[in-house]
């Protein structure tokens, strides 16, 4: 499973949970759910709220395919939506509504994510959680 | 003093050659060079084989079961190996490995940490210089311990949070490879970056050893939590290495991301 594409994926806030139990159901994440695939809060300016959500990963050309092929609802047999509280109209608008940018393997990961953020006119925003010093 | 030259130049061939970390007991050991260790799946199936295969398990060599492991695709490393050496790459967004409760290979009042790496850029520049806010090679998740990375005068941290934060501090550019030796014992913090001098600072037991560890990200802030960095290994103990065992750490650590220490 060697990679040979950098790709950065962004979700609408509303969707985020369809797309991360989706990214679950095809064996990209697991419990506890909804995963943690989409862990970047974004914002048209940085403030909340969150607006949006994205990741970076590396992939393979299969990977790509079953996306794209998902956007029109074609997804392998194997996958079974129930298992995780989705329906097929839930994944189907999870995967039309992904942003999803590809690049070469060799691009900086940073550079790339910080190119698709500005051409979607997002800012990650920054949520300081409290101090914990447990 | 040819035969004196030999000699020596013999003895340090010998002391790199033969040093087995596995001989000093170690409670964490990572060795990204090591194959047999690394799978691409989180619960250690899918042996990693070529560049670019990702990577959701590292296996603790020490033996004590300190694995590092990550579920989520998105967020796992990658392995390379170019001109004999291997790292893990982080991509500075949302990779990281972890796992491991700390407990499990440091002490509240001792531990020592070799780890070898490359920070490709610093994105943060907290200048409180706790690990909450800076990219971190590695940390806790309780913000109690790591090495962390700022911009301004930029610099390595080694931290360690007593019911206070102590930093022991070195000047670092991006982009070089380093080898830390990170040390706490006897009520002190130090930090050796290659055969750079030692900084030291004083500094208590640890406030809490039992937050999970984390490789590739700082501890929970969700804005600049991850670091752009290249993993080449870590060896760790709750116990001090003897000077000479710190000596051939180094240079056993140092070949690893391609210095001659």
């Amino acid at each position: 499973m060697t990679m040979i594409h950098s790709v950065v994926m962004i979700i609408a806030a509303e969707l985020q949970e369809k797309a991360s139990l989706l990214e679950c159901a095809i064996g990209k994440d697991e419990a506890p759910l909804p995963g943690k695939t989409y862990v970047r809060p974004l914002s048209p300016d940085g403030s909340e709220p969150v607006t949006h959500w994205g990741c970076h990963t590396w992939e393979t050309q299969a990977f790509l395919d079953g996306k794209e092929a998902a956007k029109s609802g074609d997804y392998p047999p194997s996958v079974d939506f129930a298992v995780y509280g989705l329906s097929k109209d839930d994944a189907h608008s999870a995967a039309a509504g992904l942003i999803v940018s590809v690049r070469d393997i060799a691009v900086r990961p940073r550079d790339h994510w910080d190119e698709v953020l500005a051409a979607s006119g997002l800012v990650p925003v920054v949520i300081k959680t409290e101090d914990l010093k447990l | 003093m040819l035969g004196l030259g030999i000699s020596l130049w013999g003895q340090r061939r010998a002391a790199a050659a033969v040093l087995d970390p596995a001989t000093l007991s170690p409670h964490l050991w990572l060795d990204p060079s090591d194959l047999t260790t690394l799978f691409q799946n989180s619960n250690g199936t899918g042996a990693v084989a070529a560049d670019n295969d990702p990577v959701g398990y590292i296996g603790d060599k020490s033996g004590n079961g300190n694995h590092f492991i990550e579920a989520t695709a998105a967020a796992r490393p990658i392995y390379k190996t170019s001109a004999g050496l291997s790292w893990l790459a982080f991509d500075g967004v949302d990779d990281s490995i972890g796992g491991p409760l700390v407990n499990g290979f440091i002490t509240e009042a001792v531990y020592d940490i070799f780890c070898a790496g490359i920070v490709n850029t610093i994105a943060t520049d907290d200048p409180s210089d706790q690990p909450t806010f800076n990219d971190a090679l590695f940390s806790d998740g309780g913000g109690l311990i790591g090495l962390h990375f700022r911009q301004s005068a930029p610099r390595m941290c080694a931290f360690n949070y007593d019911g206070s934060p102590d930093t022991a501090n070195d000047d670092y550019t991006a982009g070089e490879a380093f080898v830390a030796h990170i040390r706490h014992s006897g009520g002190n913090l130090s930090l050796t970056q290659n055969a750079r001098a030692t900084v030291t600072v004083a500094s208590g037991d640890t406030g809490s050893v039992i937050n999970p560890a984390s490789i590739g990200r700082n501890r929970t802030d969700t804005s600049h939590a991850w670091t752009d960095c290249k993993f080449y290994g870590m060896i760790a103990r709750k116990t001090i290495f003897s000077a000479g065992e710190v000596a051939a750490l180094k240079t056993y650590m140092g070949a690893k991301v391609g210095l001659v220490l």
